[in-house]
């Protein structure tokens, strides 16, 4: 299979998460978004949230584009996720370590892009400022182990471009380090 | 019957008349006796009181081994390192029998070590480069100062203080059951420099809060210490092992990433590498990949797999990440470059070239 024409990485998570700011944090161009007015009060109090797909990209050498992925936090809406993430160099589970029970979050979102995951590469950002959460990264990491994974679990700040950098960087190592045995 | 001379440094009187009485009864099944000297500089055996100065001042001479130190306090203190033993007030001749014998086969240990050097035609004290030798030395004082803090209540919060002078690193715990004296400071100082590119001074029992200080986790501490002190040789959990292999990724989040920490975290992620394989794959400076090893062991991360285990049939079967189908297999100490490899290592660079990650530099 030769390099893939489309350049993509997905920012997926549940509501609220931060996927729409992380994605800001690093597009070179002002995102696309599709936000309406949040119906779903019970899962965040937000005013509005993603719909369809936020977008953004960064221009790269000679021409081309990564382009990145906002799903929306719902999972009603996931019946372009598997469209989304054909072909992806990874995908970026950001889990709010706020919401009732995180480690079923990451599971159902790991079960949703586990082809991806498997194929290529992923790294978990749990939002930096809940370390009051009774769950560490370090348990967020051992859930990843329950599922057969071992992945990147990192306490990041989705508004400062570095730790959303780190997340993509944790990426790009994986692919690259993949090719050796 | 062999007898071993002692002799008590900064004791009270007292307590010495106390130590010499037991020394008397105290005779071991091997033929050991033990008497009391009123001068040190036949002693094979020093009991001394480290802070009193004539127990400074003993400590601050060169030991060659052949003198066993036994620290006398009258409160409760953990051994200082590998070759001191303490002994606790009040005096017991229970006690003070077992460190005996325990004093009595490191002895035989050492001398042993000294006879077959000799034997050898070498002389021992040669045996190690100077240099070599201080950077031991302060690697076994980070060693302990490692055991130190993992018996620290979890409560206590290490500093970390950037200033003009380098890295300060402040345990202000009154926990800590041990007082490291001034002149102890500048030694540690002195010692650590020689094993560490960076400075770094260690202060333990800082008498008051440090302004400007950064706090820290116990586990952020552990890898600042690692990456800053201990990259001059493994830590004794892991430095029998050949291969190495992360159970999890170290939260580089919470701690900050090392310009290689990403990719040898992507390396070592369910898979075995040796020390030399993990440098063909990852550019990265012996100390430094010492250092992010003795960091992982000491944060949990790590698990390998002893020298002996490898060769044996009972070594676990580690079964290789699939690959990615864009993605050709390649051996690490001959990389195959194919074309799709070289694409995509290009768009990596590409990648890496427009996004312009800052990974943490260490001072």
């Amino acid at each position: 299979m030769s390099t893939p024409r489309e350049i993509k990485i997905l920012i997926t998570g549940p509501m609220g998460a931060g996927k729409t700011t992380a994605l800001a944090a690093v597009s070179s161009v002002t995102p696309i978004k599709t936000e309406a007015t949040n119906s779903d009060l019970a899962q965040h109090s937000k005013t509005h949230t993603t719909v369809a797909l936020d977008y953004g990209e960064v221009e790269l050498a000679g021409g081309e584009r990564l382009r990145l992925y906002g799903t929306p936090g719902q999972r009603r809406f996931n019946v372009m996720w598997q469209i989304l993430a054909k072909g992806a160099l990874g995908v970026v589970i950001l889990i709010d370590m706020t919401r009732p029970d995180p480690i079923a979050d990451l599971k159902d979102y790991y079960a949703d892009f586990q082809s991806v995951i498997r194929e290529s590469s992923c790294v978990i950002g749990v939002g930096r400022g809940s370390e009051n959460s009774a769950l560490s990264t370090a348990d967020i990491a051992a859930a990843c182990e329950s599922l057969g994974s071992i992945l990147p679990v990192f306490a990041v700040d989705v508004r400062q471009r570095n730790d959303v950098l780190l997340l993509l960087e944790a990426l790009f190592s994986q692919i690259e380090m993949a090719a050796f045995e | 019957m062999k007898r071993l001379n002692c002799a008590a440094i900064g004791l009270p009187l007292n307590e010495k008349l106390l130590l010499g009485s037991l020394l008397e009864l105290v005779a071991l099944t091997d033929g050991h006796v033990f008497g009391l000297l009123d001068d040190e500089v036949e002693a094979d055996i020093v009991f001394l009181d480290p802070e009193s100065s004539g127990g400074r001042a003993y400590m601050a001479k060169p030991n060659t081994g052949l003198v066993s130190q036994i620290h006398y306090r009258s409160e409760g203190l953990a051994a200082q390192d590998s070759v001191t033993w303490v002994l606790q007030s009040p005096l017991r001749f229970g006690s003070l029998r077992i460190m005996l014998i325990d004093v009595v086969e490191k002895r035989r240990s050492v001398m042993q070590a000294l006879s077959r050097a000799q034997a050898d035609g070498l002389q021992l004290k040669n045996s190690t480069a100077p240099g070599q030798q201080n950077a031991i030395a302060a690697h076994r004082k980070f060693e302990h100062l490692i055991g130190m803090l993992q018996k620290l209540g979890p409560t206590s919060q290490p500093k970390l203080l950037h200033g003009p002078q380098g890295v300060q690193i402040v345990i202000d715990s009154a926990k800590l059951k041990v007082t490291i004296t001034g002149r102890e400071v500048a030694n540690w100082q002195r010692q650590i420099k020689l094993c560490s590119q960076a400075m770094s001074l260690v202060i333990i029992q800082a008498p008051e809060p440090t302004p400007g200080a950064i706090v820290l986790t116990r586990e952020q501490f552990y890898w600042e210490l690692s990456k800053h002190i201990g990259s001059l040789v493994l830590l004794p959990g892991i430095a029998g092992f050949e291969t190495f292999c992360l159970t999890r990724w170290p939260d580089l989040g919470a701690l900050g990433a090392g310009p290689f920490d990403l990719r040898i975290c992507a390396l070592l992620s369910n898979r075995e590498f040796s020390m030399g394989n993990i440098m063909r794959a990852v550019p990265i400076a012996n100390s430094s990949l010492i250092g992010f090893l003795n960091g992982c062991a000491l944060l949990g991360c790590m698990r390998n797999t002893p020298a002996d285990l490898l060769h044996s049939a009972e070594r676990p079967k580690i079964r290789p990440l699939p690959l990615p189908a864009y993605l050709t297999p390649a051996i690490v100490n001959k990389p195959a470059v194919t074309p799709e490899r070289q694409g995509f290592l290009g768009l990596l660079g590409k990648l890496r070239s427009a996004l312009s990650f800052n990974p943490k530099v260490d001072a």
